[in-house]
């Protein structure tokens, strides 16, 4: 396990009666971009927490960057936690030093993060401003330089692109990408499927405790098989009322994907006698319909 | 430990840079440069108002001796040097004219009072000059009744001349009456020290202030102090933990260091304040004269003390912050530590009466009280048996010790937790996990 920057052997951890993680084992290869993926209350904080070593599994156990002490890995692990937490009142680059210095990095290196992120992220001249004078995109774009800060080997970013405008959350991603080009295992949790299958090398779902899949997106889709129709249609949505062979649509206004049970060119023919067919791709599903096929059953 | 210094570090100076700790830092100082001022400027607007007054003197013998006494009164001769100047008494004699009834001079003169011509009047009953003439009393009217230089020196001056009057008419000498009436000083001092030479060195006179004023202020100064540092954590904490940073700074530091972290950093808080404000104090007490007051052991155990208090306060507060999910829960759950923290101001006084009573030294054995009660007969000379102090600090530390420990266990499982206060019974289950 010495290419793992995460190795987890059956963690479980109960709170009460509700058992948070059930048996969960998880082997997260250095330098990848691992997704964490499942509704929510699932178990994917509950996990984030064993692996910062913030809560303690019940049975299991958890090896961190080598270190089955994972307190010992601490400081070489960065967390971008869901819900941001900076002391609003502190200026930038004195809130930045703090919390590299909470990880025992050196000041000179710190320095030199700082100013290169600030820089990165468009954040110069904002340096010596209190956190409250910024806008929200701003405040979130310093808590991801918090984050790095002490050049870290392992990051886990908790939702990193919620509530950023598309522009920014361009901005937060290409930082990602340059952390993953630096070597930088990432855990990246996230409800957003298409981030997750644009950025993750291989990608963990937990649903009610337990994983539920776990390898690359092909591996994870391979499993599914070809049953997914991408279409687009004159009649739209209206027009597949009634098919017998549709088992779920998943509707996206202009375009529907269509799981569809049996022969996708039987089902063409029937369709093209009900309307004008723009578009029909044969296709596998996916991860978002994947994860709504896992987490909603009943729906699909 | 690294990582909670530099929490504590943080805490420093973020409360060095906030306008509370500005606000601390000079109210205390401005209050006591403001009362020194205040009781200067007011020292020198004493009430210096002329007060006439009119005197129904049925006796016929004591207005005379009255008039003669005011003119050596408001000369001011007879008072001590360095005495403020006092007010001006200005009498003069109302001689009720034959066959006018006496209620209606009363009433004349209470008119006159009323218009602001005479501040007062008094009337002393020919009985009072007579054998047995004591029952019928002097009588003051006014229309100032909480003023009282006044009738207390009408009262003094009419008594010392009525008795001087009976004495002469029993045919007593005054002058050998007085000197065999003179009073002996009596001074209270504290204990002779030997010398260094082996010699007996002199005992010290005993003051009021120093023994009475001193250790009330320094306890009182504590108590301030350790309000306006540990309590303040507790928003702290809540404050962190509603804005999920405790969850970002777990993820660099145990929940333990995070805590001591903060909790060390208002210990530096509030001894740099404790240390400003004793400076102030001891200039103060030098610029009274009382520099010897406040020697510098004193000051070591307001320190010592004031440390474990706010590593015990400062630890519950920030236990309670961490385990409530909103102000108000957290305002319940405070009440019973802040009357437990009120409990040296309920019993100071039976305390200060009689330090090395059974009473006070129980009380200010229990840990809770003792930094400010032992403190209190620490600054009362000659202070606790040095037993007493010794059990007292290993006390109060094991007890700031055990607070801090089971406030850690509560602060690592509440400061995760959202949404819902936990109630006495969860805290005490997470103490005992």
């Amino acid at each position: 396990m010495a290419d793992s920057a995460i190795a987890i052997h059956n963690i479980t951890k109960r709170f009460g009666d509700h058992t948070a993680v059930d048996d969960v084992t998880l082997t997260v290869p250095r330098g990848s971009v691992y997704g964490f993926i499942g509704p929510n209350g699932s178990g994917k904080t509950t996990t984030i927490r064993m692996i910062l070593n913030i809560l303690l599994p019940d049975r299991g156990d958890i090896t961190v960057l080598g270190e089955s002490q994972t307190r010992a890995a601490r400081d070489r692990v960065g967390y971008l936690p869901e819900e941001r937490g900076l002391y609003r009142k502190m200026k930038v680059r004195r809130l930045l030093r703090y919390y590299g210095a909470l990880k025992g990095a050196h000041g000179a290196v710190v320095d030199k993060e700082i100013d290169f992120w600030l820089q990165r992220l468009g954040l110069a001249e904002w340096a010596n401003h209190r956190i409250d004078a910024l806008s929200k995109g701003m405040s979130q774009k310093v808590q991801f330089i918090a984050t790095v800060v002490s050049r870290p080997e392992l990051v886990i970013l908790d939702e990193p692109f919620s509530g950023l405008d598309p522009v920014n959350a361009d901005v937060l991603r290409d930082a990602v990408l340059e952390l993953r080009a630096r070597g930088t295992t990432i855990v990246f949790s996230t409800h957003d499927m298409s981030a997750a299958e644009r950025l993750c090398d291989r990608i963990f779902m937990i649903f009610k405790g337990k994983k539920v899949l776990d390898g690359t997106l092909d591996e994870i889709q391979s499993a599914y098989g070809f049953d997914t129709v991408r279409l687009r249609t004159d009649g739209g949505r209206a027009a597949l009322g009634g098919l017998d062979e549709i088992v779920s649509i998943n509707d996206h206004g202009n375009l529907q994907e269509v799981r569809v049970n049996g022969d996708p060119q039987a089902f063409l023919q029937r369709l093209v006698t009900r309307t004008a067919v723009r578009h029909f791709e044969i296709t596998r599903p996916s991860l978002h319909d994947i994860f709504v096929r896992i987490a909603r059953p009943e729906v699909s | 430990m690294r990582k909670a210094l530099t929490i504590a570090w943080s805490e420093f100076i973020t409360a060095l840079n906030s306008k509370a700790f500005l606000i601390s830092i000079v109210f205390v100082p401005t209050l006591m440069a403001g009362s020194i001022f205040f009781q200067r400027t007011m020292g020198q607007r004493q009430d210096l108002e002329p007060r006439p007054f009119a005197v129904i003197d049925h006796t016929g013998v004591i207005y005379p001796v009255l008039q003669m006494t005011a003119t050596v009164w408001n000369s001011g001769t007879q008072r001590p040097a360095g005495a403020p100047p006092g007010p001006k008494f200005i009498p003069s004699l109302v001689t009720p004219p034959d066959g006018k009834p006496l209620e209606q001079v009363r009433l004349e003169l209470s008119q006159r009072i009323e218009k602001k011509e005479l501040f007062a009047f008094v009337e002393i009953p020919a009985e009072a000059v007579k054998e047995g003439g004591r029952k019928t009393p002097i009588r003051y009217y006014s229309n100032s009744p909480s003023y009282n230089a006044l009738p207390t020196w009408l009262d003094a001056v009419i008594n010392q001349s009525l008795n001087a009057h009976k004495l002469q008419t029993a045919g007593v000498d005054l002058m050998l009456l007085k000197t065999l009436n003179e009073k002996t000083p009596f001074e209270s001092l504290g204990l002779l020290r030997q010398t260094a030479d082996g010699k007996a060195g002199t005992a010290e006179k005993v003051d009021r202030i120093k023994t009475m004023a001193i250790p009330i202020v320094l306890m009182t100064l504590m108590f301030m102090v350790i309000m306006s540092s540990a309590s303040p954590l507790l928003n702290s904490v809540m404050e962190e933990k509603l804005t999920r940073i405790s969850e970002v700074m777990l993820g660099s530091v145990t929940p333990f260091e995070l805590m001591l972290g903060k909790l060390l950093g208002s210990v530096a808080v509030s001894v740099t304040l404790s240390l400003v404000y004793m400076i102030v104090a001891i200039v103060a007490a030098s610029y009274w004269g009382y520099a010897s007051a406040l020697p510098p052991s004193i000051a070591a155990w307001f320190i010592i003390y004031l440390i474990m208090a706010i590593m015990m306060f400062g630890a519950a507060f920030m236990a309670i912050g961490a385990a409530c999910a909103d102000l108000k829960d957290a305002q319940g759950m405070m009440t019973p530590i802040m009357l437990v923290f009120v409990l040296p101001f309920l019993v100071w006084s039976p305390i200060l009466q009689a330090p090395d009573s059974l009473f006070a030294v129980v009380m200010s054995l229990i840990p809770i009280a003792s930094p400010m009660l032992m403190l209190l007969r620490l600054s009362i000379q000659p202070g606790p048996p040095w037993w007493q102090v010794g059990l007292s600090l290993v006390l109060t530390l094991a007890t700031s010790m055990l607070f801090v420990y089971a406030a850690g266990k509560i602060f690592r499982t509440g400061i995760l937790m959202q949404g819902k206060s936990a109630s006495l019974g969860e805290m005490i289950r997470w103490v005992k996990a």
